[in-house]
């Protein structure tokens, strides 16, 4: 049972290093990216298209979602104590700060962690890995690269977009449901907002489509030979994304928390 | 079988690889010449298989060992440039015709040349291709995915896309696989036109080959190594 275990933690090391490794790969040749031929501008405007434009409903009625139930249970908690304000601080620290970032990413891991994953586990079933290199064409930069820029460029502007669809959103709901102008609703929210609020989604939503990025394409290539081993390594993805995004979280929360003072 | 060195196209040193604990081969040491027809043969079809995607420059994810020289630059050694100079001179064909799937068909033939030549002559290439789709007997499918294909037309496509470049080396693992009778023919006398415009190809195949007479060599892999390079002798049987 020890060596077994054993054999576990080192299996378990030489997946992580191997995905450091792999990681830093990737890092190393993203700067780079504005040198990048036209074909593979086609891919990553298509990830684009595919992870960003295609969620923009979905992501848009989680948001409004989210805001008014917000709105609605704030208002019944702390309305009637004259502490109604705290609707627009709770606004920003849980919406803005917190599940803006998340929620879209994990719409975003749902949607698209799995597409890639799978897309290219497949891809190394059906050899066409092995075609790629027959053509000279390196499966990092045609496949990986435009992947990875392209959820990191959709995760950031639909948190943006998940941002102003809740503001926008809650506003319009906050006037039907109490009759709160939109003006003083949107001029009291952006005078709770502070430079921590603004600068932290920034960073999140760009952190946590790195992290959706790499993992889906890392283990997508991780099958070898057999298509039973596409959805294990997609549902690999999916938790080991989930799980990076989480942390990812804490770690940016706990580091905003520790500079900045609390709104 | 010596080997003129002024003549040598591909050259392949202590060639081995070892995948799950077995090994499909070890120490092969080939010298292939230009504008020569070399046949792959052997047991193992799996083994053949690796072996010229071995010596084509494709197994850059498996533990390969040993040197493959194409026209002095080393295939696996090599930066990004140079594998461009190397592979527009160099195709391979797959045998179940390989494509890659989330792409149509035009885009698909035209992969190597929009990533490699992104200023290729369009007008050009659709002509060849179109000569291609005619002689092939290839109905119009450039717009159609690879899922909506039929086996026998992915593996003529192959053959389109191999040539498309003009290459001076192909290799083909099992070139009439997936094919009827009819379309066998088609593509053998496809390989022998190739051979007479002074192409090398170096293509896998059980004996007795159909290829057996045009093949200017055979070489037999059993149990890991290459046994014997010998000179055709007749044309018989299927590839």
């Amino acid at each position: 049972m020890i060596s077994r275990i054993g054999r576990s933690i080192l299996q378990k090391t030489g997946s992580i290093a191997e995905f450091y490794l792999f990681s830093l790969a990737v890092l190393g040749r993203l700067p780079r990216f504005y040198k990048i031929r036209g074909i593979i501008k086609t891919v990553l405007i298509r990830q684009v298209m595919f992870t960003g434009s295609d969620a923009l409903v979905l992501i848009g009625f989680i948001a409004l979602s989210i805001s008014a139930v917000l709105i609605l249970q704030v208002h019944q908690i702390m309305g009637h104590m004259g502490q109604g304000r705290l609707i627009y601080q709770l606004l920003v620290v849980i919406v803005i700060r917190q599940l803006s970032c998340l929620l879209t990413a994990l719409v975003v891991i749902a949607r698209s962690g799995t597409a890639i994953s799978t897309e290219l586990g497949n891809m190394v079933v059906n050899h066409e890995i092995d075609l790629l290199h027959s053509f000279g064409i390196s499966p990092f930069n045609y496949l990986v690269i435009p992947r990875v820029a392209g959820v990191v460029v959709s995760v950031f502007t639909l948190t943006l977009y998940f941002n102003v669809i809740a503001v926008v959103g809650g506003a319009m709901f906050a006037h039907l449901a109490y009759g709160i102008q939109t003006d003083y609703f949107i001029t009291r929210f952006i005078n709770e907002l502070t430079f921590s609020a603004l600068f932290s989604p920034v960073i999140k939503s760009l952190l946590f489509g790195l992290a959706v990025g790499l993992v889906a394409c890392y283990q997508g290539l991780k099958v070898s030979h057999a298509s039973t081993e596409v959805p294990q390594h997609t549902m690999h993805a999916v938790v080991s994304a989930v799980v990076a995004v989480i942390l990812l979280n804490i770690l940016v929360t706990i580091l905003n928390v520790s500079r900045f003072s609390p709104i | 079988m010596p080997v003129d060195k002024e003549k040598l196209l591909l050259r392949v040193n202590r060639l081995g690889l070892t995948v799950e604990g077995i090994t499909m081969f070890r120490d092969v040491d080939l010298g292939l010449e230009k504008q020569r027809v070399y046949l792959v043969t052997g047991p193992d079809d799996t083994a053949n298989e690796w072996l010229i995607k071995g010596m084509a420059g494709i197994l850059r994810d498996l533990p390969l060992q040993g040197r493959v020289w194409f026209d002095g630059m080393d295939i696996y050694s090599t930066d990004e440039e140079e594998l461009k100079k190397i592979k527009k001179r160099v195709s391979f064909v797959f045998s179940e015709g390989t494509m890659i799937s989330n792409l149509t068909v035009e885009e698909n033939l035209l992969l190597p040349l929009h990533y490699h030549e992104p200023d290729f002559d369009r007008a050009a290439v659709m002509a060849k291709i179109v000569k291609g789709f005619d002689y092939f007997g290839i109905p119009d499918v450039l717009s159609l995915r690879p899922a909506e294909l039929s086996y026998s037309v992915k593996k003529k496509l192959a053959f389109v896309r191999a040539d498309l470049r003009e290459p001076e080396l192909i290799l083909m693992d099992k070139p009439l696989f997936n094919l009827a009778e009819q379309e066998q023919e088609r593509v053998i006398r496809y390989i022998e036109q190739l051979k007479e415009k002074g192409v090398t190809m170096v293509m896998t195949g059980h004996l007795p080959s159909p290829f057996s007479g045009l093949a200017d060599e055979t070489i037999i892999l059993e149990h890991g190594t290459v046994k014997t390079v010998t000179m055709s002798a007749h044309r018989t049987g299927s590839g």
